[in-house]
């Protein structure tokens, strides 16, 4: 292995180290000194103060349980040595969620159990206990390895559940060592220290000419030490980009037939066992890309991006992790899932937040009927409201925006369902292009879509959002053949000012829409691109959607421009559940001022 | 003469409007939407309005159901040539609601002048 590369993996693991607030050798020395010192007594696993309410769980008796546990482990497994038995404490966690950590406990393990897999080989094993710890046992790697493992694991999941928060205590690690007298205590260690000891060591052994080989030398997929690579992998090289690039393209192969297969069903025995195989395939490379992801180079987290108004460059505050508002999009998808929801809002007194679920109309201008209805889910924070698709438009909250979708799903799914077999309308549900494009996003949503009933599908329509501009064609037909077939259509929302219809003109798909919120520009410039943007639907053969036709101007200019279906406040308010189809003409949109008149009269 | 209060957001269409008006002697406020017009509704003494459809911030029905709420006999044209999609549904609507008459946009001047005396003079 080139010396260079080894500086550059030293050099990342160093400023992993930093970013995590430590990292310096001087700093890991001082830190060792204390941790020594802390070893000597094991203090309750809450040594924080909480930030919020208290919540029902003795810290001590806890810890005391635990222990118990970590030594039948140790007694049955000759193979632990010092620092292969790792703790997590997620009491802080806990803590930080106060009296709702109940209702969101089952998804945060989740997320923990998610990004201990991530960072675990096959022989490596977790468990949980009881509700705030988990004792990991590594199966192949030395302390500091193990260390430097659990650091990655507590950066994943402070990421996952609170994004760029920084006032969060720190997840509490702790290495299980026996004394001289072979007594188990538990040594504390942050996550810095162990990523800085871990860069040390690593910078030590590249100096060191008697060094072992590099091990990344030894891993290829066929060999069985590449499911479980030592955390210098993790830093990745040119070697893994390139088994990375294999998988990937022999992943878009399968995806390709599979599509095929999904879109053009014959009813063919051999059909369906090839569909099968293929799935099981398409399993297995996911797996070895998972794995080999692991050792691709680790990357600062994108930060917020700036964007260009018309008032000047400003940061775009609402692209920041809302915390409340993801752990009441939680809440729902929990309540969702055990359907226990009843069309209730979701509602943090605390932070006066208000998430509430609903249906917008969709008017179908020639036939003159409301045929579809939009699912929203919207945020009110202290009085103003925004949809919750508004709420985490960035590309930094793809998470958040998974989650939205699926809860959005959840909801008509139950809604539907309630209708029994009776509905007659059709409900769109937005999706995120990124949700579709991100793998293990795409395959819970799979999940989801294949418990679809066949009769539900006959109702479901897709709105795919936030699509890049720039989105190549194969992409594109990509993230539709997800949906379509579990739907009667895909609608592919563009900007209003820069459509880039035709690209869509080339693929399978059929409808496009557009949602005048999005705009900045006054109603004269949005007449002015509406007509702009509906010759170009035409021209490419598209139906054309509209959204956020809030007054009646801009619903009779939608109707000039030529839109097909047209949704906002002038067609009809969001109301709690969708209806069936019913017809509305145009002078409906002025039934309420003819009321209000004779009322006046 | 009478006072012909003319509304459009295309201000050419004002411009060649109002010169038609004016040449056969009717005196000539114009406005740019809804609001414009009634707020110009409120400082002249309008005998007719000749309204678009098709305008910003507040469109051509809306603005005939709020003058017939403030001026129920005020005679009022609706226009309009039913902008790129050419949907005429809304001069339908507009006569449903209130509006006297009906102008489909191409018309000529003489249209124009004979839709106004026919509005102002229904007797004959």
């Amino acid at each position: 292995m080139p010396k260079e590369t080894d500086k550059d993996q030293d050099s990342i693991w160093r400023r992993w180290a930093r970013r995590l607030g430590g990292g310096t050798a001087p700093a890991v020395q001082e830190s060792r000194r204390r941790t020594g010192q802390a070893a000597a007594s094991v203090s309750p696993a809450i040594a924080k103060p909480a930030k919020k309410t208290a919540i029902a769980y003795d810290p001590a008796a806890e810890l005391a349980a635990f222990e118990k546990e970590l030594r039948k482990i140790a007694a049955a497994q000759a193979s632990v040595r010092a620092g292969r038995l790792q703790m997590l404490n997620v009491g802080h966690v806990a803590a930080h969620f106060g009296p709702k950590w109940s209702k969101v406990v089952d998804r945060v393990h989740g997320i923990i159990e998610r990004a201990l897999r991530n960072r675990l080989g096959p022989r490596d094993i977790f468990r949980r206990h009881r509700e705030l710890f988990y004792v990991v046992v590594f199966a192949d790697i030395g302390g500091s390895e193990a260390r430097a493992r659990m650091a990655l694991v507590s950066d994943e999941i402070n990421a996952a559940l609170f994004g760029d928060e920084e006032d969060l205590a720190p997840l509490e690690l702790r290495s299980a060592v026996f004394d001289v007298d072979g007594k188990l205590v538990l040594e504390a260690y942050s996550a810095a220290d162990a990523i800085g000891e871990y860069a040390d060591e690593q910078a030590a052994e590249t100096e060191a000419p008697d060094s072992t080989p590099d091990e990344r030398e030894d891993l290829s997929l066929d060999d069985g030490n590449a499911a479980n690579p030592p955390v210098s992998a993790l830093a990745g090289n040119a070697h893994d980009d390139a088994k990375l690039r294999e998988v990937k393209r022999a992943h878009e192969m399968i995806r390709a037939r599979l599509q095929h297969l999904q879109t053009t069903p014959s009813g063919d025995q051999n059909q369906e066992v090839e569909y099968r195989m293929l799935h099981d395939l398409e399993d297995e490379l996911l797996r070895l890309h998972s794995r080999l992801a692991q050792r691709v180079p680790l990357v600062e987290r994108e930060m917020p991006k700036t964007l260009k108004t018309d008032a000047g460059t400003k940061v775009d505050e609402e692209s920041i992790y809302p915390r409340p508002a993801t752990l009441l999009l939680m809440e729902a998808e929990n309540a969702f899932m055990a359907n226990d929801y009843d069309r209730r809002d979701f509602v943090s007194d605390e932070h006066d937040l208000c998430l509430t679920f609903s249906y917008r109309p969709v008017w179908y201008v020639d036939a003159r009927v409301i045929g579809t209805y939009f699912v929203t889910a919207h945020f009110k924070e202290a009085g103003v409201e925004k949809t919750a698709e508004r709420a985490f438009r960035r590309k930094l909250n793809d998470d958040v925006n998974a989650l939205i979708d699926r809860c959005l799903l959840r909801r008509a799914l139950l809604d539907i369902a309630a209708t029994d077999r009776s509905a007659t309308s059709i409900v769109a549900v937005p999706v995120h292009y990124a949700t579709l494009r991100h793998v293990s996003h795409r395959r819970t949503l799979q999940y989801l879509l294949h418990s679809i009933p066949n009769w539900c599908r006959e109702h479901l329509a897709w709105e795919i959002l936030d699509v890049p501009p720039d989105a190549l064609r194969t992409h594109i037909e990509e993230a539709a053949s997800v949906l379509r077939p579990f739907g009667r259509s895909a609608i592919w929302r563009t900007s209003l000012s820069v459509p880039n219809l035709p690209n869509l003109g080339m693929t399978t798909v059929k409808s496009a829409s557009v949602h005048l919120n999005d705009s900045m520009h006054t109603e004269t410039q949005i007449f002015e691109e509406m007509n702009l943007w509906c010759a170009a639907a035409e021209e490419t053969g598209l139906k054309s959607y509209v959204r956020g036709a809030d007054t009646r101007s801009l619903a009779v200019a939608a109707v000039s421009a030529g839109f097909d279906r047209i949704a906002g406040d002038a067609v009809g308010e969001r109301i709690e559940t969708f209806k069936g189809v019913m017809s509305f003409s145009s002078e409906q949109m002025y039934m309420s001022m003819v009321s209000e008149a004779f009322d006046r009269q | 003469m009478a006072c012909v209060l003319l509304v459009d957001d295309d201000d050419l269409i004002l411009e060649t409007l109002t010169l038609a008006l004016t040449d056969n002697g009717y005196d000539v406020v114009t406005a740019s939407d809804g609001d414009d017009a009634l707020s110009k509704f409120e400082q002249n003494d309008v005998a007719i309005v000749v309204t678009d459809i098709i305008m910003p911030n507040k469109e051509g029905v809306e603005t005939i159901l709020q003058f017939r709420q403030v001026s129920p006999d005020l005679p009022i044209i609706a226009m309009t040539g039913g902008g790129r999609s050419g949907r005429l549904d809304f001069l339908s609507v507009a006569t449903k609601l209130g509006a006297t008459d009906t102008l489909k946009k191409p018309f000529s001047p003489d249209e124009l002048i004979a839709a106004v005396h026919r509005a102002l003079n229904p007797a004959g």
